[in-house]
């Protein structure tokens, strides 16, 4: 897979394992709820991972948008 | 709160992250009982930053493409938590992944969640054998 594209509000922790063969555009398809299934069926190959957690967040110079059917934001 | 650069994490990870309106990081975005870290400090939204009087404005879509050394390549899986799916209704939560041709491979189904909760999801490409 060349790209992934999220459709989500929020997000945390993303996994990549690298290299496919270029061919592979009719690839099959398996789906995994469980890191752990995950990594096992890419064993063999490198995976890296985000978390996001090396970022300084104490600035607050914005906020996010509640989702529509959650109260209003704390002050 | 923090914004940050598509290519953050393009060197250590391979990973060009572009979230509509932006990327940006928080503890939880001000919401601490509802979006909570797998990771125990951040997650991720697409931006952009505003609340507009009633209306929620913002982006829902990112894209992750993947890089090594100078040159994109394929991944042959991507996977992420999402987290406080809880209102489909809202905006469905989901990824899809494309091949070198930008054709969609494949996607997961609408992940659903309890409030405040996560799930995990991952897709892993396999080249179909062919038995004869």
């Amino acid at each position: 897979m060349k790209r992934a594209m999220l459709l989500t509000a929020l997000a945390t922790m993303m996994f990549l394992a690298l290299y496919l063969p270029a061919s592979a555009t009719t690839a099959v398809i398996h789906t995994y709820y469980s890191p752990a299934a995950f990594k096992a069926a890419l064993a063999g190959f490198p995976v890296k991972a985000v978390n996001f957690d090396g970022i300084n967040t104490a600035s607050r110079t914005w906020r996010r948008s509640p989702p529509p059917s959650t109260a209003a934001a704390p002050a | 709160m923090a914004s940050f650069s598509a290519t953050k994490y393009r060197r250590s990870a391979g990973m060009i992250i572009t979230g509509e309106g932006g990327q940006y990081a928080s503890h939880a975005f001000r919401l601490p009982h509802d979006f909570v870290p797998v990771s125990k400090r951040n997650v991720y939204a697409p931006g952009p930053v505003a609340w507009t009087g009633s209306a929620p404005v913002g982006g829902n879509e990112t894209d992750v493409t993947f890089f090594a050394g100078s040159g994109s390549i394929l991944a042959a899986g991507f996977g992420c938590y999402f987290i406080d799916a809880d209102c489909p209704g809202d905006g469905p939560a989901t990824f899809t992944v494309y091949n070198y041709a930008d054709t969609a491979l494949g996607g997961t189904p609408i992940v659903q969640t309890k409030s405040a909760g996560h799930k995990f999801v991952g897709l892993v490409a396999v080249t179909a054998l062919v038995a004869r």
